[in-house]
């Protein structure tokens, strides 16, 4: 069962995340929420998801921060780290520090699919997910 | 008008935006008797950040451009590690004041301020 962990301190965020993993066909028990960076480090050493979207600007550990202390933990991790208009710099630092990619808040089905796809192969998601066409973006 | 997809998050905006609010809001009053307070600087941008976030996924353009370029105020504020001063913190409340009237009344009116004004004013504080 492929695990995803999302980590932001917007509840609203996360939401819209969890919506579209579902879409995909992921079910709720492998979806992992976190709120913070703390919580974040904490839950992927116990839960070891196969798939992070770290988001950047958090209370109490902020994205980098927390991807440090995963990356320490596991090498070997896989994290996207979200982001939004104007934190160019700190992607690049976290891609330095490890983060297999990034994605641009708000969260599109299509890339979210995309980064899915690119990091962990059609092959480790739900069947839903490898069969089903890419919906159309929300209307702006 | 949110459209129909975004109509079924608008509660949740709501409820988190709401909160978001009361939290600037606390971190302006406690900047009125510490304006050098890092902590609460690092608190009010976060919230601002997270604000425009939600607002630009939920189509409001102007809340999120506007509260966008309160994020970048304060950003501005920890990179030259100044203290706010009056007229800032003045500036900044009436401009919290917008956005939490637009909010309490987004359920019967979800048309945004004009902000370009306050945008202007926020870069009038920082020369």
């Amino acid at each position: 069962m492929t695990k995803i962990m999302t980590v932001d301190d917007s509840a609203f965020m996360r939401m819209l995340l969890i919506k579209i993993l579902k879409n995909m066909g992921y079910a709720d028990s492998d979806i992992i929420q976190a709120e913070n960076g703390s919580e974040a480090v904490t839950k992927y050493k116990t839960e070891k998801p196969d798939l992070v979207f770290l988001d950047i600007v958090m209370k109490e550990k902020y994205g980098t921060e927390a991807l440090k202390e995963i990356m320490a933990f596991d090498p070997n991790a896989k994290v996207v780290m979200c982001s939004a208009v104007g934190q160019e710099a700190i992607i690049k630092e976290a891609l330095a520090i490890g983060a297999k990619d990034f994605i641009e808040k708000p969260f599109k089905e299509e890339n979210v699919r995309e980064r899915i796809n690119k990091i962990l192969g059609a092959g480790n998601q739900p069947a839903a997910a490898a069969t089903q066409q890419p919906q159309q973006p929300p209307k702006q | 008008m949110v459209d129909e997809e975004k109509a079924g998050y608008l509660d949740l905006y709501i409820e988190e935006a709401g909160g978001i609010l009361k939290v600037f809001s606390e971190s302006l009053n406690k900047l009125k008797t510490n304006p050098s307070d890092t902590q609460t600087i690092e608190i009010a941008c976060r919230s601002m950040h997270t604000f425009a976030s939600n607002s630009g996924f939920m189509g409001f353009g102007k809340i999120s451009r506007l509260t966008r370029n309160i994020e970048y105020f304060f950003d501005y504020i920890k990179k030259k590690n100044t203290p706010l001063t009056p007229e800032m913190l003045t500036t900044l409340t009436k401009q919290y004041e917008i956005v939490n009237n637009w909010l309490t009344n987004i359920r019967q009116n979800e048309t945004e301020p004009e902000i370009e004004q306050y945008i202007a004013e926020l870069e009038k504080l920082k020369k």
